[in-house]
């Protein structure tokens, strides 16, 4: 394989991650309020067909894109309000989010194309990458990091400012002192609740935001499959990450790689039949995240917020 | 003046009632001491003060007017700063971190240099030794509570209600908590604080409430009134000082020969240190806090490991077995009762199951017997005078001394030749803990071999038959409390101060 190549696989694989970092990092954010959200996956779902839909319409691309994060935070905003407000089991609120979240995109599909019909096959305007004067004639990693779409930049963007904030911001402390122990958090004067509420919301927003990338930049279009599992992967990532959005990256990175790789051995043609070359992103993934997760907890001390999924209610 | 008039606060949780009809007025530039037996209600008045509790009746009033706090936002926007008896610290964040949160200011980004030194400042100026930069979860709980001291200074309220402070402090650092209510006091503070210890309220108080039962019994000028009075407006009836503690002691039970250990932040803990306990002995450990005790009762329980050295129990070696295994052998009672003692949101009757396999517990089948469970654990609540009584409730409705008082119930009734015990008395009201000491001494009578760690050394002094002092991990010397006279063990304490890395 020569440099032209490789640099370009790694490059697809940033694009085809780039979704799964979005949803990833909307997780962090929730997970470390102490609030599970397992519904990315529907919630992605509604942000890329949303997101397509209205470009369709409007040929604006940036509001497709705001529309993506208004409907998966809509979506969001139910889970936070049965889990956080009304104390729900946030796991079983999670898995009925995700199956409903994937037969309503799966109906809008149908539904919102030209009159009335399906949008699946329907093509509209989408994101093409854009190359950076300068920044991408660094050689290797210019052309891998700075001739993408305008969405991956975004998400740099977010990756640096979450860190940032969770790590080094007052609001960021408070984050991680209400998943930690809201009962302390509430004794010091944090509005608990509010706060978790605001980062479910805000985690479903992101995740609703990757799902745009994908029906809008990564493979314009619309189909039932397009989300395929991401928004698991996306779960899967926030722990092996230790609740950290740069590891996060690397992860994500990780599985648009191998999901490429596999997809360039299917048209090479393989020994393999190409449902099991599907697989393998997935498995390798998680494989090497365990991995390295299992060889570095043992130097540091990386968990899960502590009170992770657990409703907060002051004594009366 | 008062600043802060409380008026006929009633507060009932289910049937009990915590807090009937209860009028105090904390007046600025004092320090207004609140006493009263474990249960008596203490905590509770004070959640309703800093808005973590709603009273069901009555009124409080700051500065001459109504106020209505209702969360614990309010309070604090009312210049309410509290210190809960059971600790509201992050165990995931720095000290810093823990301290400057809720008073971080306006800027966004934390500026934690600046936090650092100010809390460097206050620790060096109020003789408060914690290491700014460390993680609550490498710390002992005597350094968590001296955090939650800083952190009471470092936000600056004005109104400060302190629920047993000095629970888990060494002498010294009491005798500076002391000072440093005396001195906010003349800044013109208002000041609460529980305690269970009288002669604090005497060294530091200018008013004292006694509480019994929920309701106020009597509040008094402190220099007007006298201990015994306060004693026993609150219990009811004398309590002893002195115990017997003179028998025969039998063949060794626990040895531990040159044992080697390090803290949870890697520092040396404990240096080739070497004891025996022989069957109906009472051993004490103490020392200023932080020295190595904790991670040496950590280690006999199989809690935390050993570097080197040897444990052994009646002439079988222990060294760094499995809790499960320890926990056939010899009873635990842990210093920190709510995260290694008791499951908080457990009932009662199963957190009275957890350490026992015996058969016929009710756990020794696969399926629970809950009938037997529920009998066995309305015997233990009786005979440990657990209040309230119901084996259904979950243990974090009791009250502090109550917990401890079920816990300590727990492990005596394993019916172990060994009890290892950190800080038993920690938390108990003055007949509690008179009766927890005439327990261990009539276990003692019995043959049972008990090692006790404590910061309080007159708790020492009075059931142990010899004492270790240890510092910085090795053992300074051995008084007998017997034969010792106070200004040597006043020599063997002074000079010894905990390493603030090694807490
Ligand atoms: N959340 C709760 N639910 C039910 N009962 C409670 C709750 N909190 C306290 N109680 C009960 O109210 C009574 C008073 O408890 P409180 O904690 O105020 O006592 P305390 O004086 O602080 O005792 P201690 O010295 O042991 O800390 C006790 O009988 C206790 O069991
Ligand atoms: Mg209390």
């Amino acid at each position: 394989m020569d440099v032209a190549i490789l640099t370009s696989l790694v490059a697809v694989a940033l694009s085809s991650g780039t979704s799964i970092i979005l949803a990833t990092i909307g997780e962090i954010l929730t997970e470390r309020s102490g609030v599970v959200n397992l519904g990315l996956e529907g919630m992605m779902a509604i942000g890329a067909v949303t997101a397509f839909a209205v470009v369709y319409y409007t040929d604006s691309l940036a509001l497709g894109l705001l529309v993506s994060m208004i409907a998966a935070g809509l979506v969001a905003a139910v889970h936070g309000f049965l889990c956080v407000v009304a104390g729900q089991n946030q796991t079983l609120i999670g898995i009925i989010i995700v199956t409903t979240g994937l037969a309503l995109a799966e109906f809008l599909g149908q539904r919102l194309g030209p009159s009335n019909s399906a949008l699946i096959g329907v093509t509209t305007a989408h994101f093409s990458p854009v190359e950076i004067p300068v920044l991408s004639a660094i050689p290797f990693l210019g052309k891998i990091l700075f001739n993408q779409d305008p969405v991956v930049y975004a998400m740099y963007g977010v990756v640096v400012l979450t860190w940032f904030y969770i790590s080094k911001t007052k609001y960021g402390l408070h984050l991680r002192a209400i998943g930690e122990n809201p009962r302390a958090a509430d004794a010091m004067g944090l509005r608990v609740n509010r706060l978790r509420f605001v980062y479910t919301v805000l985690g479903g927003c992101l995740a609703g935001l990757g799902g745009a990338h994908l029906s809008l930049a990564f493979s314009p279009g619309w189909s039932n499959t397009l989300v395929g599992g991401r928004g698991w992967i996306a779960i899967a990532l926030v722990i092996f990450s230790g609740w950290n959005p740069v590891r996060a990256l690397f992860g994500a990175i990780l599985f648009g790689g191998f999901s490429i790789l596999q997809f360039h051995l299917q048209i090479l043609g393989s020994a393999f039949p190409p449902e099991f070359l599907a697989m393998l992103p997935y498995l390798l993934t998680i494989v090497v995240l365990v991995v390295v997760t299992r060889w570095e907890s043992l130097s540091k001390r990386v968990g899960a917020p502590a009170a992770l999924g657990e409703a907060y209610v002051r004594e009366k | 003046m008062p600043l802060v008039r409380m008026k006929g606060i009633t507060k009932h949780f289910g049937g009990i009632v915590a807090n009937k009809d209860i009028s105090v007025d904390l007046i600025p530039g004092e320090v207004h001491a609140l006493l009263g037996e474990n249960g008596a209600g203490k905590s509770t008045l004070i959640s309703i003060l800093s808005g973590m509790c709603h009273p069901d009746g009555g009124e409080i009033h700051i500065d001459g007017e109504v106020a209505r706090i209702h969360s614990p936002q309010d309070a604090i926007a009312r210049g309410i700063g509290t210190l809960y008896q059971h600790f509201m610290l992050w165990e995931s964040l720095t000290v810093a971190e823990n301290i400057v949160l809720g008073s971080e200011g306006h800027a966004v980004v934390l500026r934690l240099q600046e936090v650092v030194d100010r809390i460097n400042h206050l620790s060096r100026n109020y003789g408060l030794n914690v290491d700014p930069n460390a993680y609550i979860w490498q710390l002992t709980v005597g350094a968590q509570q001296r955090v939650e001291l800083i952190r009471i200074l470092f936000h600056q309220a004005d109104i400060i209600i302190l629920d047993e402070p000095t629970a888990v402090l060494g002498p010294q650092e009491v005798g500076s908590l002391g000072e440093i209510l005396k001195s906010l006091a003349a800044e013109g503070k208002t000041i609460l604080f529980v305690t269970h210890k009288l002669d604090e309220v005497m060294r530091f108080s200018h008013q004292v409430t006694v509480l019994r039962d929920g309701r106020n019994v009597g509040t008094f000028r402190t220099d007007q009134v006298k201990p015994e009075q306060i004693a026993i407006l609150m219990v009811g009836h004398q309590v002893p000082s002195a115990i017997n503690t003179t028998h025969p002691l039998g063949p060794t039970v626990l040895e531990v020969s040159t044992l080697s250990a390090l803290n949870a932040r890697g520092l040396p803990a404990l240096k080739q240190v070497s004891f025996t306990v022989r069957a109906g002995e009472i051993l004490g450990v103490g020392g200023v806090e932080g020295n190595g005790q904790e991670e040496l009762a950590s280690i006999i329980t199989g809690l935390w490991k050993s570097q080197s050295g040897t444990v052994t129990l009646n002439g079988v070696d222990i060294t760094n077995a499995s809790p499960s295994f320890i926990a056939r052998v010899m009873g635990y009672i842990p210093s920190d009762r709510v995260g290694t003692g008791l499951i908080p949101r457990l009932s009662l009757a199963l957190n009275t199951t957890l350490r026992s396999q015996a058969r016929r517990s009710g756990v020794d089948r696969w399926l629970l017997d809950l009938k037997a469970i529920r009998r066995r654990a309305q015997d233990l609540i009786a005979t440990y005078r657990v209040h309230p009584s119901d084996p259904d409730l979950p243990a974090h409705q009791l009250s502090g001394g109550n917990q401890q008082r079920l816990l300590i119930g727990r492990e005596v009734s394993l019916d172990r030749r060994l009890i290892i015990a950190a800080q038993p008395t920690r938390g108990l009201d003055i007949d509690a803990t008179y009766q927890v000491h005439q327990l261990f001494v009539d276990l003692s009578f019995k043959q049972v071999a008990i090692l006790v760690v404590s910061t309080d050394l007159e708790e020492l002094l009075k059931i142990c038959h010899r004492i270790l002092i240890l510092s910085r991990g090795e053992i300074a010397g051995t008084i007998d409390p017997d034969t010792t006279d106070r200004t040597a063990i006043g020599l063997l304490l002074a000079g010894q101060k905990g390493d603030p890395r090694a807490v």
